[in-house]
């Protein structure tokens, strides 16, 4: 048989790519239980990286737009003194908008889904929720916090933190336990609004949730990335 | 894979047959496919780890487009806006120029962005109301949740009874029941809460069956009414913003 290795070659393939997908399969099983369903939708995450791809090359490419804009219009006023002036008064705008990187004396806390694994307690009560996030930005906000962000997403006048499913998004991007937030301002008031007995962070801890607030005397926030746009809005003078 | 190289050595030893060699050539590409689309299988499982995306339900897969697709659009919008700016700059630059107009525009477009500018636009208001009805009497964290839902649907200026909303507003229920905005501004009711934006998707958030804000009021026996209006006009935010602590990152 002139055949017979060719044969036999053919036959360890098969026996050895049928193991793999096996192996593949199986392993997927274990992860996921919803692997049918996996495969059902395919097509939206398809969809889903793909515009994740696209969205993130567009901040990449207006970051480097941000950054180009500063060079020029450096350049445009380097011997000039009110647009000195003009462009520190621009400069401080875009600290409070968000669009710059800041940094200052502020705190910084770490929020952690419950530790205990008691099924008596309701779950609920373990895990941070969306509305935790929100009422901890409004405790920051109210003890004068100028910058403040959750897991490096900056909040900015435009930021919603939602939750769809048992995710939580934030400026439409995932977030999830730990998470840090970070906020500049006066540290004495910002650590005493986060550690204050009948304090939004008091009550966290009365669930089991996690709660570590650090002072610090630098403390970095970094810029949104996203865009703040004026579409519907015009000046009213 | 290996184990196929061997044999396909082993093979090249013999006398080569006809047969035999297209055989092989056929085995080894459908090698070739198979293990490029093991790989790839592979690769793309990575992938939605990283994102998660496994676990994730069809809905909310849907959310997540839509909000990369807005992203992503709103970012090219901001892109090709800076892009416009840029090449005037340059423009200034090459015709030895004054740029303190443009500098000048720059800095009203933040401005108006930071709420210290008096706005006008298309949008909704909302108003809520405490009643005799009500179950209870509207807290700061209504209102909170209400600004949150205007944000997410894309909100560009929001005020409350005439308060400018700006970036990190802070509103409290007081022990004795008074809700207060910034420290020491006072709100009562009814709040008149007025939102520039896309008029339709504002309301259609806002109006979503059972978890909408609307729906979610009702069922606690509130009073709230929304209505789209096409000339809302909006007042700066009058005081100063506060910077003390924050510096440029060098």
């Amino acid at each position: 048989m002139k055949n017979k290795s060719a044969c036999i070659s053919i036959g360890i393939i098969c026996v050895v790519l049928a193991t793999a997908m096996t192996i593949q399969i199986r392993t997927m099983q274990k992860e996921n239980s919803a692997v049918s369903q996996a495969f059902a939708n395919s097509e939206l995450k398809d969809s889903l990286l793909e515009w994740k791809e696209k969205s993130d090359n567009a901040e990449d490419n207006l970051e480097k737009s941000i950054a180009r804009l500063e060079e020029v219009r450096k350049a445009s006023t380097s011997n000039d003194n009110s647009s000195a002036e003009k462009q520190e008064e621009l400069k401080k705008y875009n600290q409070l908008l968000g669009i710059t990187d800041v940094q200052g004396e502020g705190i910084v806390i770490t929020v952690t889904d419950s530790a205990q694994d008691n099924t008596a307690m309701d779950l609920n009560n373990l895990i941070v929720h969306d509305s935790d996030l929100r009422s901890l930005v409004n405790e920051l906000a109210n003890a004068g916090a100028e910058a403040i962000s959750i897991n490096d997403e900056r909040i900015v006048s435009t930021t919603a933190i939602t939750c769809a499913g048992n995710v939580i998004l934030i400026n439409g991007n995932k977030v999830g336990s730990p998470f840090e937030i970070k906020a500049i301002g006066n540290q004495e008031s910002l650590y005493g609004a986060i550690t204050r007995a009948g304090g939004y962070a008091y009550a966290l801890k009365a669930r089991s949730v996690q709660v570590d607030a650090k002072k610090s005397n630098n403390v970095e926030i970094a810029k949104y990335t996203g865009a703040l746009t004026q579409k519907y809005m015009g000046n009213n003078n | 894979m290996e184990k196929k190289k061997k044999s396909k050595v082993i093979k090249e030893k013999k006398p080569i047959n006809k047969a035999t060699l297209v055989l092989s050539i056929v085995a080894g590409i459908i090698t070739l496919l198979l293990v490029a689309s093991i790989f790839l299988q592979f690769r793309t499982v990575n992938e939605s780890r990283e994102l998660d995306i496994e676990n994730m339900r069809d809905d909310e897969l849907r959310t997540q487009i839509a909000s990369y697709k807005s992203k992503y659009e709103e970012t090219m919008e901001q892109y090709t806006a800076n892009q416009n700016t840029i090449n005037e700059y340059e423009t200034a630059i090459n015709e030895n120029k004054e740029t303190t107009e443009l500098l000048d525009q720059e800095i009203e477009q933040s401005k108006t962005l930071l709420g210290l500018t008096n706005v006008k636009g298309s949008g909704v208001i909302v108003t809520l109301t405490d009643t005799d009805e009500s179950l209870y009497t509207y807290v700061s964290d209504d209102l909170l949740l209400l600004l949150n839902e205007l944000k997410y649907a894309g909100a560009e200026a929001i005020s409350i009874n005439d308060n400018r909303i700006i970036n990190l507003a802070d509103i409290v229920t007081l022990n004795d029941g008074l809700i207060i905005l910034y420290g020491d501004v006072r709100l009562t009711s009814p709040y008149v809460v007025k939102a520039i934006g896309d008029p339709t998707y504002l309301m259609s958030t806002l109006s979503i069956k059972n978890s909408g804000y609307i729906d979610q009021m009702k069922a606690n026996g509130m009073a709230i009414e929304v209505k789209q209006d096409n000339n809302i006009e909006i007042g700066a935010y009058t005081r100063e913003i506060d910077s003390k602590y924050l510096q440029e990152v060098q």
